[in-house]
């Protein structure tokens, strides 16, 4: 036989279509195919090859990120960048040293890069793919200096570049530059204090130098050193609540427009005209009688009426003994007797007491002042809670959503889009819950309600055909907040209630769109006084006592998925297709009455009958495929 | 080995047809909302509709009496499910006045409005361009030229760049035999079948 043109050309189709039939399976499976075949190709390859070269048992990057690291440290992780032990990921450490350009050539020498430390470049930004070391850092002697967060990785071809960024500028009050990063370390910058204006946020280190918080000694003291920072002196809020009273003092006697607002409820001896008439500032300092400090006996109404409000002065008007509630109660003199109290919107952001950006005003201004995200989980967060780390890409280690950007930040603790959740083994975000049940306390909590919310998801597990997949399978239980569902006595009111809660609890809005059933628990064992639980034909929501939630779930489950009460509830028929019914409801049930089933509330509830399991498989087995 | 070679490709399609029509559950885009559905047919929206990531919901296999359904823009009938729908609660007690339905529905290019029918009266519509559509120039996710024209002017549509790479290198393949028969030259894979032989 010879092979003839027809035989090529069988033989080419059925090539075209395996192919074409082998997309359609990939595609089929869940993996979509993208983008040109070569690309496809490349990221294929490329990722093999990653995957054989970065199995080391210890990545320096990523053991060194987030730390504050020595020059030997410092040293290791620049090698390593530099040989592309990072991959693409990003190395961030604090400087524990100052080093100057001939202390990073000398260690480039040592390290044997970066041409033996003649190829280190400080005023370029792209990498040129010559194997360089690329550094934006301080100006001046020191491009990098103590307590400066850096950024480390490597990029450009053909020879890749070791890049080095500075994130937060650091602190070295030694030397002759004026740095910003001084002031989040409350170190004074004596070169920042020079009377000239810096642009930088001011420096309380320089101004209350006891530590005490600004007061009549600080302002003598700038006085008397006829001292007054520009930088210290304006309308806009400071961290530290850090202002200069030299600035107050040297205005006094004129109207300026400036009252600052960090002297608000600060008595330091000099009164500020300008904050007679400003709203939500108090000067102290100005009350009504005649002294150097305030030569005209001005008096500042406001200071002296008690508003109850937390704006950062307790008002002699008010009772400090006062409870909330009371007339002459204030949480700013609360916090005067009480050393653990802190409220929002005094102006200051008190970490040692809890406070923190997520939840207090006053902190959430700082990281808005300075671009940063708020996340006090972040290893490199600030007092208040801020962090420089944000916009992390697709599989990036965070502690809050906020340093994501439009990812989220999943149970894992990586940022990943909205549903999928990081896979260590396959080292990308996967959609790994595919049926999340949200379990809800209804009116009041439930005694180890997340304990039995568990226990309950396991057993709807075991009986259901989800047992193929438990992995695919969530329990969302919302164990710190309590949803106001109304009257649980058979009522449509939990299930309303529910859904409100569903639609504005923030936890629940990563989820929300993957919710597949919603079970409400009622604290009490039985609903109106001996119900176990209720739902109605194939609703998403069912309500339950907490006292059986294990095994009422699974049979409320049930019904969900158009299972009927057996035995009791169920009539022979001949007007529905499986021959039965509910004669109450004229509903046609799928299954036919078993005493051994889970929807017989009578007997030990073990396993689903036949026919009900079946009726589940076909609803549920999409969900394990 | 004509018959080999049918075989096989029939062997194939049915593997891939079969695999192809198992129902499973995928991360899609998707709308939900929330709607109050009373005894009397009067439908309260209770949150509004969002178009976003997510999973279609689990809806009855069996006829409930009332329906959702998807309607493109020339009405044509997009999605159409029984929507769970009952006022009899699972114990014996007084029929509930309403219900709470939670759908999440796909995400059509070409989706108008969103309806809830009982029987066959349409009984709740949600026009999508009202709900989605915030003229904000950008085509967010799930609006489309039809329910938010202002938004979404032009609709690109990725090319697919696989499929049409595969097609060109068969088209070549089959050009180049084609051509290299004609020349009338004895082809290698003609050759190596021959030393088979």
């Amino acid at each position: 036989m010879e092979l003839s043109g027809i035989n090529i050309i069988a033989l080419l189709i059925i090539t075209v279509l395996v192919i074409t039939i082998s997309i359609a399976v990939i595609d089929s499976i869940g993996t979509t195919v993208r983008g040109t075949v070569t690309t496809q190709i490349k990221e294929t390859f490329s990722k093999a090859v990653l995957s054989i070269l970065q199995r080391s048992p210890y990545n320096v990057c990523e053991g060194l990120s987030g730390r504050q690291i020595s020059t030997q440290e410092f040293q290791n992780l620049l090698l390593a960048a530099y040989n592309g032990q990072c991959g693409s990921e990003r190395a961030t450490v604090t400087l524990s040293s100052s080093y100057a350009k001939e202390d990073i050539e000398k260690i480039a020498r040592i390290n044997g890069i970066a041409g033996d430390g003649k190829l280190i470049y400080y005023r370029e930004a792209k990498p040129f793919g010559i194997g360089s070391i690329i550094i934006q850092g301080n100006p001046g002697y020191f491009p990098l200096k103590k307590w400066d967060t850096i950024e480390v990785w490597s990029a450009g071809k053909p020879a890749a570049d070791t890049l080095i960024n500075i994130t937060v500028q650091g602190c070295d009050p030694y030397d002759d530059v004026c740095q910003a990063g001084c002031t989040y370390k409350k170190i004074c910058d004596p070169v920042c204090d020079d009377g000239k204006k810096h642009d930088i946020t001011c420096n309380i280190a320089c101004i209350d130098t006891d530590s005490n918080g600004i007061d009549t000694t600080d302002m003598e003291a700038r006085v008397a050193a006829n001292k007054c920072n520009p930088d210290c002196y304006g309308n806009r809020t400071n961290p530290f609540r850090a202002y200069d009273p030299g600035c107050v003092w040297k205005f006094k006697d004129q109207h300026d427009d400036i009252c600052d607002p960090n002297s608000n409820g600060v008595i330091d001896g000099v009164c500020d005209p300008d904050c007679i008439n400003a709203k939500g500032i108090c000067d102290f300092d100005c009350n009504g009688t005649v002294y150097a400090g305030n030569p005209t006996a001005l008096k500042d109404e406001k200071c002296f009426a008690c508003d109850g409000k937390c704006n950062g002065w307790c008002s002699p008007a008010c009772n400090k003994n006062a409870v909330e509630g009371m007339d002459d109660y204030d949480p700013d003199c609360k916090k005067e007797i009480d050393a653990k109290f802190w409220c929002s919107g005094d102006g200051s952001c008190e970490n040692a007491k809890g406070e923190s950006c997520e939840n207090s005003e006053d902190c959430k201004q700082i990281c808005s002042d300075q671009s940063l995200a708020c996340c006090p989980l972040a290893s490199d967060s600030d007092y208040a809670g801020c962090t420089a780390t944000k916009d992390l890409k697709e599989g990036s280690a965070c502690g809050c959503d906020s340093q994501c950007g439009q990812l989220k930040c999943d149970e894992t603790k990586h940022c990943c889009p909205k549903g999928k959740e990081w896979d260590e083994k396959g080292k990308e975000c996967k959609f790994k819950y595919k049926y999340v049940i949200l379990f809800l306390q209804l009116n009041a909590e439930v005694p180890d309600f997340k304990q039995k919310a568990e226990a309950a998801k396991n057993v709807w597990i075991k009986l259901s055909p989800l047992k193929n997949c438990p992995d695919f399978v969530k329990a969302l239980v919302i164990e710190n907040k309590v949803c106001s569902a109304g009257n649980t006595c058979l009522t449509e009111e939990p299930f309303i209630g529910m859904q409100q809660c569903m639609e504005t609890w923030e936890e629940i809005q990563p989820y929300k769109n993957l919710i597949t059933r919603i079970v409400g628990v009622d604290p009490k064992t039985f609903l109106c006084g001996g119900i176990a639980g209720y739902t109605t034909i194939n609703s998403p929501y069912l309500v339950s006592g907490s006292g059986m939630l294990n095994i009422v779930c699974s049979h409320e489950m049930g019904h969900t998925y158009g299972l009927c009460d057996e035995a009791y509830d169920i009539s022979q028929t001949s007007q529905c297709p499986s021959g039965y019914w509910d004669p109450r409801t004229q509903y046609c049930c799928p299954n036919a009455p078993a005493t051994y089933c889970v929807m017989y509330a009578g007997g030990p509830m073990t396993m689903f009958a036949p026919d009900c399991y079946a009726n589940l498989e076909t609803q549920l087995n999409k969900y394990c495929r | 080995m004509k018959k080999q070679l049918v075989s096989i490709v029939l062997i194939i399609l049915l593997t891939a047809i079969c695999i192809k029509a198992q129902e499973k559950i995928e991360l899609e885009n998707v709308y939900s909302f929330s709607a109050r559905i009373f005894k009397n047919d009067n439908v309260v929206l209770l949150s509004a509709v969002t178009a976003d990531v997510g999973t279609v919901s689990d809806f009855p296999l069996s006829e409930t009496g009332y329906k959702i359904k998807i309607i493109s823009h020339d009405n044509k009938n997009l999605f159409n499910a029984n929507l769970g729908v009952s006022f009899f609660l699972t114990q014996n007690a007084p029929e509930l006045n309403s219900t709470v339905v939670s759908p999440r529905v796909p995400v059509y290019p070409t989706a108008k409005y969103i309806a809830i029918y009982h029987g066959n009266k349409n009984i709740f519509e949600i026009d999508l361009s009202r709900q989605l559509c915030n003229n904000n120039s950008i085509c967010n996710l799930g609006e489309n030229q039809y329910n938010c024209p202002e938004d979404c002017k032009v609709a690109v549509k990725e090319f697919p760049w696989a499929y049409a790479a595969i097609v060109a290198a068969c088209v070549a393949v089959l050009l180049i035999i084609f051509f290299y028969k004609k020349s009338g030259k004895e082809s290698d894979w003609q050759k190596i079948y021959k030393k088979w032989q």
